[in-house]
């Protein structure tokens, strides 16, 4: 069974995701985080990376609605299509280094019990060598603009 | 490792593109020079009406316009603070707006690029238009550029 290449996150206390290898183009450690009035909770703050201006997820605040953490040590760089199809930059909120590991569909699984709304925003869910559930997120979804779908099944 | 090789995003990098930077308090923002129509004292300000969300008005070439105030969080006050003492009045076509603030300069600083606000960021409403990344000293800074267009969007949405 061939397997596909995948970054594990870890984005919460004791909540994991993942992106395709080739997603993730650099790691920034201490990131110097700019908050941009009037943004969502989950994602008020800028870097800059690369004379490029991303804007940073905090899936902490978006799962379990605390306050948005400038306090991470970590943010990963993504890369994604936005909805002009245009290639853009955005980052995640990180709290240690990602790990690779090499995943096949024998690891699928269902999405955690207590995160069903992550399926909106998610394409599929699988189980790490760690024994933990990790979505695999939909990064195009994610920094275009997260549907009120993913809001309403979060109540 | 996949290259950007373009940034649609880029609103316009022309360096000849001049803007007026507005003192909110501790927040600053940016305006296009183009959009500005005329800086005016807020010495003679008419109380404000919370229902159109405006904090006063003026007279201003024999109209009554409104004036509108922007706390440093971006959200619309309905009273104009005392330290608040000029206003920009911005004009794009027969809209005319109005908005207080502490002071209006020249932008100085070298800007790198301007990028629209991301997509996720507007998820709630917001009177920002751009981002601006800008040189300052021997760092890169970053401030938030709004428009006529952008501030009229904002303040009906809010009148919706």
């Amino acid at each position: 069974m061939s397997k596909a290449a995948a970054w594990i996150m870890k984005v919460g206390e004791s909540f994991f995701a993942s992106v395709s290898q080739m997603e993730l183009v650099h790691i920034v450690n201490n990131p110097r985080y700019i908050e941009i009035p009037g943004a969502p909770d989950y994602c008020c703050n800028i870097i800059v990376w690369n004379d490029n201006i991303l804007p940073v997820i905090d899936f902490s605040c978006l799962i379990n609605s605390t306050t948005n953490s400038t306090t991470c040590d970590v943010a990963a760089v993504i890369i994604y299509r936005d909805s002009n199809n245009e290639i853009q930059y955005g980052g995640i909120n990180l709290a240690n280094s990602p790990e690779l590991e090499y995943v096949d569909n024998s690891q699928s699984c269902e999405f955690p019990a207590h995160t069903k709304a992550l399926q909106t925003i998610s394409l599929s869910c699988f189980k790490s060598k760690s024994g933990y559930e990790v979505p695999i997120l939909d990064m195009n979804k994610i920094f275009t603009g997260i549907s009120t779908e993913f809001f309403s099944m979060q109540r | 490792m996949l290259q950007a090789v373009n940034n649609n995003s880029v609103l316009s990098d022309d360096p000849a593109l001049q803007y007026m930077e507005l003192s909110l308090g501790n927040a600053r923002i940016l305006v296009r020079q183009s959009d500005i129509f005329s800086i005016e004292s807020l010495k003679d300000i008419n109380s404000g009406n919370p229902a159109n969300h405006s904090a006063g008005s003026i007279y201003f070439n024999e109209k009554m316009i409104l004036v509108y105030s922007l706390s440093e969080q971006l959200e619309l006050e309905h009273s104009i603070a005392e330290n608040k003492t000029v206003c920009a009045v911005l004009n794009k076509g027969n809209v005319l707006i109005s908005l207080a603030c502490m002071e209006i300069a020249p932008f100085k600083h070298r800007i790198l690029k301007l990028h629209s606000l991301p997509e996720c960021m507007q998820a709630s409403a917001s009177p920002i238009e751009a981002l601006c990344l800008y040189k300052k000293d021997n760092d890169n800074d970053i401030k938030c550029v709004i428009s006529t267009d952008s501030l009229a969007r904002y303040i009906d949405e809010h009148n919706i």
